[in-house]
Formats: structure tokens, C-alpha cells, sequence
């Protein structure tokens, strides 16, 4: 690890760097869109469409190749997808009466099997699918880090000016309707930050992976949070300290920083679940 | 004067009718308890008049508006059993939804609105509760904070559903207390399943099972509660719910 404090402050090793400050900024967005994720407990649809995301993906860089739309980053196609699962998703849920969990299971995997079979019939094209589904936080660019930053902008903003009635929603709809809170609309609101929030962080930990960056934090944070705010807050935190030790623990060894953060967060929820069930530590 | 006017009301879910030519008429200051078998239609009634279902027919007024209208001022209080009891948030936090809809749109909640909700907690007795967790607090005084919660708007009716649901006799009996003195002001409407224990405090019994007939409590005799539920109507406090028998309604 120490290998890792070493190279960071190289002035060759600018990607380590990028990668470092891309996946705090990453985590900011995913704390706060995930606080609310999981206190309305939708992470489920949330797992949707980041593997509809796939789709998209794939798409865009089928279309890059055959029909020469080039210099369209496959992340548009992604974000085009995600964005459309989750209004479909949020519709469906409002109004049809189709099972929602089934329609969410549908395009989850539709999605994905619309992504392998579109990279699989691009010609000519060798795929890093395993970037793609697991993330490559070392190969971001300067110009994905603005656009997080902008995401966390965006998302901090939005959550700011209408946090009333994201939690309200989040608590119990039917009473914010009563109040006057176009609960639908903010519903659909959530959603659709869920699904451009999902797409960003795609590079940084990849379809598969993303979910856990959107729910483990808050579930760590969520044992020692009394209030959404300091959930959020304390989210952030969690996952700053896991994307970074996530960089550090996997530098030497060259392994998938994505899947290590990942690893890191899973096995800091559950022994803290564990511990909390021990006696010295209950509240 | 009215302030809940209902006329001719049906609702169906898709094929299935669940209120049929309703009429309804609630006065002002009434204290009146929806009583009826579970799936007879008392919660639909309820979101009928909050206007979070529309009626397929007829016309509901309250305040001499439509309940869309209307809503705002009416003090509502959902079944205790659908919100997340791990909810992140302080009593303070759950009691200022309450003033949702109420002031600006965009950002935090006003000085006034923490004064109200301060002050609906103080009508409820919690006061002191303010910054304690939601979820860390008994089953009483979560429900209590829910009616501080629908105080918090200011509301010239209160509706509660089954806010008893789940407490202890001493508990629900200072519920009642609470809602007595509340009534002094208020016009009341809950739903329960409880008559005989209910039957104490409220004014007007309104039995619905399909059809909607309302009773002043001073005329029911248990002779006449028998009928109304077509089954031995269980007085015991806290039994099952009564069996599901159509409301013979020739009283």
C-alpha cells in the first residue's frame, strides 16, 4: 500500500491521480442519489438500469463502427438507455398494473443481452468487456472528471432545492400527496438522477458493480445515521475512504481497483452488521 | 353546517365495486368513526374524500370544495403499519412534513414552519422528544407524532386511519384523550375496526360496508350493533374483526 502513497505523488503517474479524484467525486453523487435509493428502499430498480445500461453501450459503439458515428462517446448511448429504463420503470410502477419487479427483472436483463449481442456483431471490434461490466477507473479522462463534477453539481443542487419532498416521498407518499406534493413527479425525478448518476459512475466500477457503490455506503452509514442529511454526509465519507483504499490496496498487485473497492465495502458492511449484533457494542 | 358532503358515490377497483351510492354528511366539530369489516371500503371512503382515489360517480365536497382542493387543510394520518420503521429521520424532521405545501416550494423549511411543528408537538405532549430518532420511539408515540405531524398543517378536519392499531389498552385509551381535546376544535373522522371501544368517545358511527349508513352514537344500543354487523358484535376490546356480514341497514 505504501507503494501506492509513493506512486500517487509521482509526477509521471497523473492517471493515479485522475483515478483518485474521480472516484471521490464519483461517490459524492452516488451517496447522496443512494441515500435516497435506499431509504425508499428502490435499489432493486436502481440494479435495473445500470445493467440496461449495457444496451446502450453496446449500441452506441455498434453504431460507431458500422454507421461511422464517431466521436459519439458510447457513455451517450448509455445515458439515452438509462434514462429511458428509468422512465419506464417509474411509469410502470405509477400506473400499469404489470408487476413491477418482474418489469424491472425484464429489462435488466434484456438490456444486457441487447449489449453482448450489439459488441458481439460489431465487426472488427475487440471489446474490453470486462472494463465495461467491472469498470476501469485508471483509463478516465480529464473531460470525464468535469462531467462528474457537474453530475455532483447537479444532483447537490436538485437534492438541495427539493429535499423536503424527496423525503417526504421517500417517508410516505400517499401523506405528501395530501400536502400537496406532486409525489409522482418527484418520483420520476429520483429515478431519472438514479439513472444519470448510474451512468456516470459506470466508468468507475463498471455495470455489474455500480449498485454496490449506490447502496453499500449508505447501508454502512446508515448504522451510525439518525438523520437523511448526515446519511448522505455520512456516505460520502465511506465512500471516499473505500474508493481511495480501493486504489491503494490493488496498486501493487494490479488488481481491478473497481472490484476491490467493491470487495472493501462488502466486507466493511458485513462485519459491522456482525458487530453490531455483539453486546459490548449495542446502543 | 357540513363540511364532508357526499353524494351518490360509487368506486370500483377494476371489476370489483367497493362503495355503491354513498351519501354522506358530516357536520362541523362532529367526532365520527368508520367502522366496518376489513375490504368494506372504510380506507377508500378515506382516500376518496382525501382525493387520492376518484369516485366513478357522484360528488364529494369537503369544505365546500373538492378534496383536491381541500386536502391541504385537512390533518391526515396514514395507517402507522406502511412507513418504514427505520426511516432516518428525528421527530422534528416526520413532524415538518406536516407543513409541506404550506410556504415556499424550493430549499428548507421556514422559522414559522419549525414554530408550528414545535408547537404540534406540544399539543401531543412530545415536546421533549423533538431530536429523538423516530424509529427509536414506542409504537404510542409514534402514532402520536403522526397526529403532531397532521396538526402541523393547521387543519380544520382530521382524518386517522386505524390509529390504534397495534397499541396497548392505557396507550390507545390517552390516544382518545388526546383527540377528545382535539375535537374541542376540530371536526374528527377515523377509521376503526373497534367499535365498542370507540363507541365511547365519538358522536357518529358511520358503518361502511359497500353501503355508507352514519349513526349518532347516542342512539346505538349493542342490540342495534348486532345488527349492524349481521354477526355477534364482539364489545371485548382488541378481539379479531368481526365477521365480514352485510350491514342490514333498516335500523
Amino acid at each position: 500500500m505504501s507503494e501506492f502513497w509513493r506512486a500517487l505523488w509521482a509526477p509521471e503517474n497523473g492517471f493515479l491521480r485522475l483515478a483518485l479524484l474521480a472516484g471521490i467525486l464519483a461517490g459524492v453523487a452516488a451517496s447522496v442519489v443512494g441515500s435516497y435509493v435506499v431509504v425508499r428502499r428502490i435499489s432493486y430498480i436502481a440494479g435495473g438500469i445500470s445493467h440496461c445500461v449495457l444496451g446502450g453501450i453496446g449500441a452506441a459503439q455498434y453504431l460507431a463502427v458500422t454507421r461511422g458515428w464517431t466521436g459519439v462517446d458510447p457513455l451517450w448511448g448509455a445515458l439515452l438507455v438509462a434514462l429511458l429504463a428509468a422512465g419506464v420503470i417509474g411509469l410502470v410502477g405509477l400506473f400499469a398494473k404489470e408487476r413491477e419487479d418482474t418489469v424491472i427483472g425484464a429489462l435488466w436483463v434484456v438490456g444486457m443481452a441487447a449489449g453482448i449481442l450489439f459488441l458481439a456483431a460489431t465487426p472488427g471490434y475487440n471489446p474490453d468487456v470486462v472494463g465495461i461490466l467491472f469498470g476501469n477507473i485508471l483509463l478516465v479522462s480529464k473531460g470525464y472528471l468535469y462531467a462528474v463534477a457537474a453530475l455532483d453539481v447537479t444532483v447537490v443542487l436538485v437534492c438541495y432545492l427539493f429535499h423536503r419532498q424527496f423525503m417526504a416521498v421517500c417517508f410516505d407518499e400517499e401523506f405528501a400527496a395530501v400536502r400537496g406534493v406532486r409525489a409522482p413527479l418527484f418520483y420520476l425525478l429520483l429515478l431519472l438522477l438514479t439513472a444519470v448518476t448510474v451512468v456516470v459512475l459506470v466508468r468507475v466500477v463498471g455495470v455489474v458493480l455500480v449498485i454496490a457503490l449506490v447502496t453499500l455506503p449508505v447501508a454502512i452509514a446508515g448504522h451510525f445515521a439518525r438523520r437523511l442529511p448526515g446519511l448522505m454526509v455520512g456516505a460520502c465519507a465511506v465512500s471516499i475512504v473505500a474508493t481511495t483504499l480501493g486504489l491503494a490496496v490493488s496498486y501493487q498487485p494490479d488488481l481491478p481497483p473497481g472490484a476491490t473497492t467493491v470487495l472493501l465495502l462488502g466486507l466493511a458492511y458485513l462485519l459491522l452488521a456482525v458487530a453490531r449484533r455483539l453486546p459490548l457494542l449495542r446502543r | 353546517m357540513s363540511v364532508i358532503e357526499v353524494r351518490q358515490v360509487s368506486f370500483s377497483y377494476g371489476p370489483h365495486r367497493v362503495l355503491e351510492d354513498v351519501n354522506l354528511s358530516v357536520p362541523q366539530g362532529d367526532f365520527a368513526c368508520l367502522v366496518g369489516p376489513n375490504g368494506g371500503g372504510k380506507t377508500t371512503l378515506l382516500k376518496l374524500l382525501l382525493g387520492l382515489l376518484e369516485p366513478d360517480a357522484g360528488s364529494i365536497r369537503v369544505l365546500g370544495r373538492s378534496p383536491r382542493e381541500a386536502r391541504r387543510r385537512i390533518g391526515y394520518m396514514p395507517q402507522h403499519a406502511r412507513l418504514d420503521p427505520l426511516f432516518p429521520a428525528t421527530v422534528l424532521d416526520v413532524v415538518l412534513m406536516g407543513r409541506l405545501g404550506a410556504g415556499r416550494t424550493l430549499g428548507g423549511y421556514s422559522r414559522r414552519d419549525y414554530h408550528l411543528a414545535r408547537e404540534a408537538l406540544h399539543q401531543v405532549a412530545l415536546a421533549d422528544l423533538a431530536h429523538r430518532s423516530f424509529a427509536a420511539l414506542s409504537g404510542g408515540q409514534q402514532q402520536r407524532v403522526l397526529i403532531a405531524r397532521a396538526l402541523a398543517g393547521q387543519p380544520d378536519i382530521l382524518m386517522l386511519d386505524e390509529p390504534t392499531s397495534s397499541l396497548d389498552m392505557s396507550v390507545e385509551q390517552e390516544l382518545y384523550d388526546l383527540l377528545q381535546r382535539l375535537n374541542q376544535r376540530l371536526t374528527i373522522l377515523l377509521v376503526s375496526h373497534d367499535l365498542g371501544f370507540v363507541s365511547q368517545f365519538v358522536k357518529t358511527v358511520i358503518c361502511v360496508n359497500r353501503r355508507v349508513v352514519a349513526h349518532p352514537t347516542s342512539s346505538l344500543s349493542g342490540e342495534m350493533i348486532n345488527q349492524l354487523y349481521g354477526a355477534a358484535m364482539h364489545m371485548v376490546r382488541h378481539d379479531h374483526e368481526p365477521a365480514g356480514g352485510d350491514l342490514s341497514h333498516h335500523v
